[in-house]
């Protein structure tokens, strides 16, 4: 399937002219899956890696929109956005893994479902 | 570059600057500076952050080219945040899980501040979502601070999840906003919104849905709260302390700039959404905070059940909504840190000293402190010549005002379930207790007594000076809504 | 021209759940049926004759993840040093800030004796 057939899907404008380039719609629909996927498996996954993993997938999912969406309106503002989120991403996966490896020095089951000291 | 006004961020820059010192101040030779030094340092930076704070009252300012800006919002905010920080700090002095990382927890409580005055003052998207994560990546690492218990590194852990989780759904909604409008800048998006309406902008809807459930994960709005019992639970008290005022206050923050500063033409829509959340967090809250014996727990759920009504004001979208938020907002920071105060103190003293049978009697052996609690839980509970009984019937009488009454209902009718928990507390308190008085009474430490006290006196004198306390958040309302 | 005349955000979200459902059921669909042979791990044809798990020492996930953060920081070293020249002196004071941040942590984490291998 061609991009040009996408047209009656999604509107001609949404595809645009060949010489432009990846259109925004390819875009968008790549990223709203990419958080679906995310979303996902942060409702099946248990294991703490598994669901950074998928928190990983809903960053990006939003980074790969914030720079389509940069270059459609042709600003910079979401290619700064994109740069910061992946920092912010970066030290929240270092957190968590940091917990993980103190939990694991705590021999405790890496399982977010068996963690249930606290019940209510 | 030519618009990087300093002036505008001097709290958050002192701020900032004083967690590096804290940081920088643990790690020293000597055991007496590394002690004190740290909280010292830290207590030294909110003064002069306030004081700032207080300069820049009345000027309209902007920072990094429109990414901070500095206006009575920011500038009542500030001092929310900075007062919660203050007092976690004195709450800490002798913290168990503090003593040998004051460093780290002084340096952590002040990153975090500083995060949530970014929000605070945010004038981008960028700002906001940043701010966001600074706040809460340092809360996530104090949930875990005592490492070697396995409920707090339990509830660091489930946290950071769902913390990441939320944040990474706010962070999509964004993304949405900017997408339908082409800036992050606030005010640019907010020229953009002018006079459309939802159906003419399908991007919106979106991001607004994501936006509010991504906020909702951050102030514990049902049904984006089931991390809180758990997180309140584990982490240390006083670090459950400054997340239940602070961040609470936070995650208000960037409500009130997104939806009531930024799209208050769209407010017949998302109003609908906000009461939604306001009216399930006030039923799930007050509800199960009913059947809780931990003190902590029932303490988060009271929070989630208070989020419902903070909310109400915000969905109200008026001024005189987002002043009853802002007023009621300082009156719950002081009420819930004088209760967790108290729960801090006798911790200390017995084991399990965070369950409602420990406060036994307490009050007839420490009637001071006894006093602190009883202040608060009326004021939480709404009884009226408190604060919380004014802000409540600011924020229900808003909601009146604007043809909303069924939020007024839901929060005159979970006020009501909620006298069933908070006057359990009173009574439980001041009962003769076990024979002779509680078990084992320590004395309390200078600052941690400065800091309860302060607290339960704060909430009587926000009760007091209700009315020029009033004018201020009229004015930081003012600001905010009507630029 | 309105980015809604042309999107209609219906057909973006059915668009993405295709995407997302397409990958989640295509794993489930073809996802290799193991036999006791097919889970032998491969040592060109020879029985491996140690553990094949090799448990790493925590050392090394210390270091990774603090080389993690030092890396990602320094991404913003780039657009620095793109507009240094535009930016003058009140870039450059900025860049020293972020920089003086970065070597104050590192010294924390120095001193905390995060570097030492143990």
């Amino acid at each position: 399937m061609t991009t040009a057939d996408l047209a009656p899907l999604v509107g001609a404008a949404a595809i645009g002219d060949p010489q432009e380039g990846v259109p925004l719609a390819l875009y968008l629909v790549v990223s709203g899956g990419l958080f679906l996927l995310g979303l996902l498996g942060v409702l099946t996954r248990r294991n703490p890696l598994l669901l950074f993993l998928a928190v990983e997938l809903l960053l990006n999912s939003a980074n790969l929109a914030l720079v389509g969406f940069s270059r459609y309106w042709n600003v910079t503002d979401g290619h700064v956005f994109a740069l910061v989120v992946m920092v912010v991403a970066a030290a929240e996966v270092v957190i968590g893994l940091g917990l993980v490896v103190a939990v694991f020095r705590q021999r405790l089951a890496l399982d977010v479902d068996q963690m249930s000291s606290m019940k209510g | 570059m030519s618009s990087l006004n300093v002036v505008a961020s001097t709290p958050l820059l002192i701020t900032a600057g004083a967690a590096t010192a804290a940081f920088t101040a643990g790690l020293l030779p000597g055991r007496t500076v590394r002690r004190h030094g740290p909280a010292l340092v830290g207590i030294a930076g909110i003064v002069a952050a306030m004081v700032m704070s207080v300069v820049l009252w009345d000027d309209r300012l902007e920072a990094f080219g429109g990414g901070l800006r500095a206006d009575r919002f920011s500038a009542l905010m500030n001092l929310i945040f900075l007062s919660a920080a203050l007092l976690t700090i004195l709450l800490a002095w002798r913290e168990p899980a503090a003593v040998d990382r004051r460093g780290e927890y002084v340096g952590l409580i002040l990153v975090s501040a500083t995060g949530m005055m970014l929000v605070a003052g945010a004038g981008d998207l960028i700002t906001i979502f940043l701010g966001i994560e600074v706040l809460s990546v340092s809360l996530y690492v104090l949930c875990a601070l005592e490492v070697w218990r396995e409920k707090s590194l339990e509830g660091g852990l489930k946290y950071l999840i769902t913390g990441a989780v939320g944040a990474a759904v706010l962070l999509y909604g964004l993304t949405l906003l900017f997408g339908a409008t082409g800036s992050t800048q606030l005010s640019e998006i907010g020229a953009q919104l002018r006079g459309t309406s939802f159906t003419d902008e399908p991007l919106v809807i979106a991001a607004m849905v994501l936006i509010a459930a991504g906020l909702a994960f951050k102030a514990s709005a049902a049904p984006f709260h089931m991390w809180t019992p758990d997180v309140y639970e584990g982490a240390p008290t006083t670090v459950t302390a400054f997340m239940a005022t602070a961040t609470k206050a936070a995650a208000f923050a960037a409500f009130l700039r997104i939806f009531s500063g930024v799209m208050p033409d769209l407010q017949a829509d998302w109003s609908i959404a906000i009461g939604a959340l306001a009216v399930a967090s006030i039923a799930v809250g007050n509800i199960a905070a009913l059947v809780q014996t931990n003190m902590k727990r029932m303490l988060a759920y009271s929070s989630v059940a208070q989020a419902g009504y903070l909310l109400i004001g915000v969905a109200v979208g008026s001024i005189q909504g987002a002043e009853a938020t802002l007023y009621y907002l300082l009156a719950y920071g002081a009420m819930t840190m004088a209760a967790f105060a108290i729960v801090i103190i006798r911790e200390r003293e017995v084991e399990d000293g965070d369950m409602l049978g420990a406060l036994e009697g307490y009050g007839r052996a420490r009637p001071v402190l006894g006093a602190v609690m009883t202040v608060a839980m009326l004021s939480l509970a709404g009884f009226p010549p408190l604060s919380g009984f004014i802000g409540k019937f600011l924020l229900f009488g808003s909601a009146l005002e604007a043809d909303m009454a069924w939020l007024a209902v839901a929060g005159a009718v979970g006020s009501m379930i909620s006298l069933g928990y908070y006057l359990r507390v009173v009574t439980v308190m001041w009962a003769p207790g076990p024979e002779g008085g509680p078990r084992k009474v320590l004395a309390v430490p200078g600052p941690v007594g400065l800091a309860t006290v302060g607290a339960g006196l704060g909430v009587i004198v926000i009760s007091l000076m209700a009315s020029p306390l009033l004018d201020a958040c009229r004015g930081a309302a003012q600001s905010l809504l009507a630029p | 021209m309105e980015l809604s005349d042309y999107l209609p955000i219906l057909i973006y979200f059915a668009g993405g759940l295709a995407v997302a459902g397409a990958i989640f059921s295509l794993s489930k669909l073809v996802k290799s049926k193991p036999n006791p042979s097919k889970i032998l791990p491969y040592e060109s044809g020879i029985l491996p004759s140690t553990p094949v798990r090799q448990r790493f020492s925590i050392d090394f996930y210390l270091t990774a993840m603090l080389f993690i953060v030092f890396d990602i920081e320094l991404a913003f070293l780039y657009p620095i040093a793109v507009t240094l020249r535009d930016d003058g002196l009140v870039g450059l004071v900025v860049l020293l800030v972020f920089v003086f941040t970065l070597i104050e942590a590192l010294a924390y984490i120095w001193k905390k004796g995060a570097l030492e291998w143990r």
